[in-house]
């Protein structure tokens, strides 16, 4: 049996819409952007942040 | 049989206008909010991974996985939730966005962007209690705690492509590392109460029409015991002056200790990673177990 065209299906409900960013979530061609926490910073004082 | 054929062909003539109801593709100042469209945002490579967090020597890496969701509020109220596909690499600090079922979106729309980690059935939900003191794994930092915001303005609509400003997400929390010792030797708590001298640790958010507004308190935890006896948690901390965190701990045999970390400077109270691996404790003396405590003395050392 021949498949049918799914095409003649989509209905306005489905249409894809593209939100491009400009630089990050919205922009750039890296994509969206998060930071990191780096480095451990000791707290507490002398002594309080060793093994 | 004709009159069945006739029916059939009004209906399909009925959908076909439906169908065919006007769009605007030249209309560049909102999407049609009678359909329903799917948001993609930006489009990189998959680089599928599990943690959220990573723990390379004694920087703490902050990045993209396929579990996380990014929430989307707009004039605070939910809109929808994006699902993430990494960019490149070990630690991916980019990646795409994109949801299903978005509509009405205007040009000059602000939308607010929430890094949540773990989907919950409250669309709103941020809260830091409940945590259990691991850095990765269900119900730990990473996977619920390690909430990340951005704000992004709709710039342009045009045809099917939307275009926002720049989003750059940051972190909410600064993530702690404690260990606690009494002499010694280490502790493994089964309790730990943690509070803020100036008042300002926060133990959840909530969303109204009036925005975000924080929830102040103490915050217990019960950790899970560790091998290293290292335990991490994610605080929120609003204060614009250095703090001091006061801890309540329990041990595994219901003994009652007390410690303190004071001079927090400020700057390392949102999106830093402090570590704090030997807080010395004292043990109070009216402690259960232990007879020969006064109420109200709090100054015995073991």
């Amino acid at each position: 049996m021949e498949a049918k065209d799914k095409s003649m299906y989509v209905s306005p409900a489905t249409e894809v819409v593209e939100i491009k960013t400009d630089g990050v979530i919205c922009g750039t061609s890296d994509g969206a952007t998060r930071s990191i926490y780096g480095e451990s910073q000791s707290i507490g004082g002398t002594g309080y942040d060793e093994d | 049989m004709k009159a069945r054929y006739l029916i059939i062909s009004i209906l399909l003539l009925a959908a076909c206008q439906q169908i065919e109801e006007p769009f605007d593709p030249r209309d560049n100042s909102s999407a049609n909010k009678d359909r329903v469209y799917t948001l993609t945002i930006q489009a990189t490579k998959s680089d599928a991974v599990t943690k959220a967090l990573a723990l390379d020597g004694n920087t703490l890496k902050s990045y993209w996985t396929t579990n996380d969701k990014v929430r989307v509020f707009r004039n605070n109220e939910y809109v929808t939730e994006l699902d993430v596909v990494p960019g490149d690499g070990e630690y991916p600090l980019t990646a795409t966005l994109t949801a299903t079922d978005v509509s009405d979106l205007q040009q000059g729309d602000q939308l607010f962007l929430l890094i949540p980690r773990k989907y919950t059935s409250n669309s709103s939900d941020w809260i830091y209690t409940g945590q259990n003191g691991l850095l990765t794994g269900d119900n730990s930092v990473s996977t619920k705690y390690d909430y990340a915001t951005a704000t992004v303005t709709v710039s342009t609509i045009d045809g099917t492509n939307i275009t926002t400003t720049t989003a750059n997400f940051d972190n909410e929390q600064s993530i702690y590392r404690f260990g606690f010792k009494v002499g010694d030797n280490k502790i493994d708590p089964s309790d730990i109460t943690i509070s803020s001298a100036n008042g300002t640790l926060i133990s959840s958010r909530t969303l109204s029409s009036g925005g975000w507004a924080d929830v102040p308190g103490s915050l217990t935890f019960n950790p899970t015991a560790t091998s290293d006896h290292l335990y991490y948690f994610a605080l929120r901390n609003t204060s614009s002056s250095a703090d001091t965190y006061n801890f309540v701990i329990h041990d595994a045999n219901s003994a009652l200790y007390m410690a303190s970390i004071s001079n927090i400077d400020a700057t390392l109270l949102k999106g830093k990673f402090n570590s704090a691996k030997s807080i010395p404790t004292s043990q109070t003396r009216f402690a259960p177990g232990d007879a020969t405590g006064t109420v109200g003395d709090q100054s015995g050392v073991l």
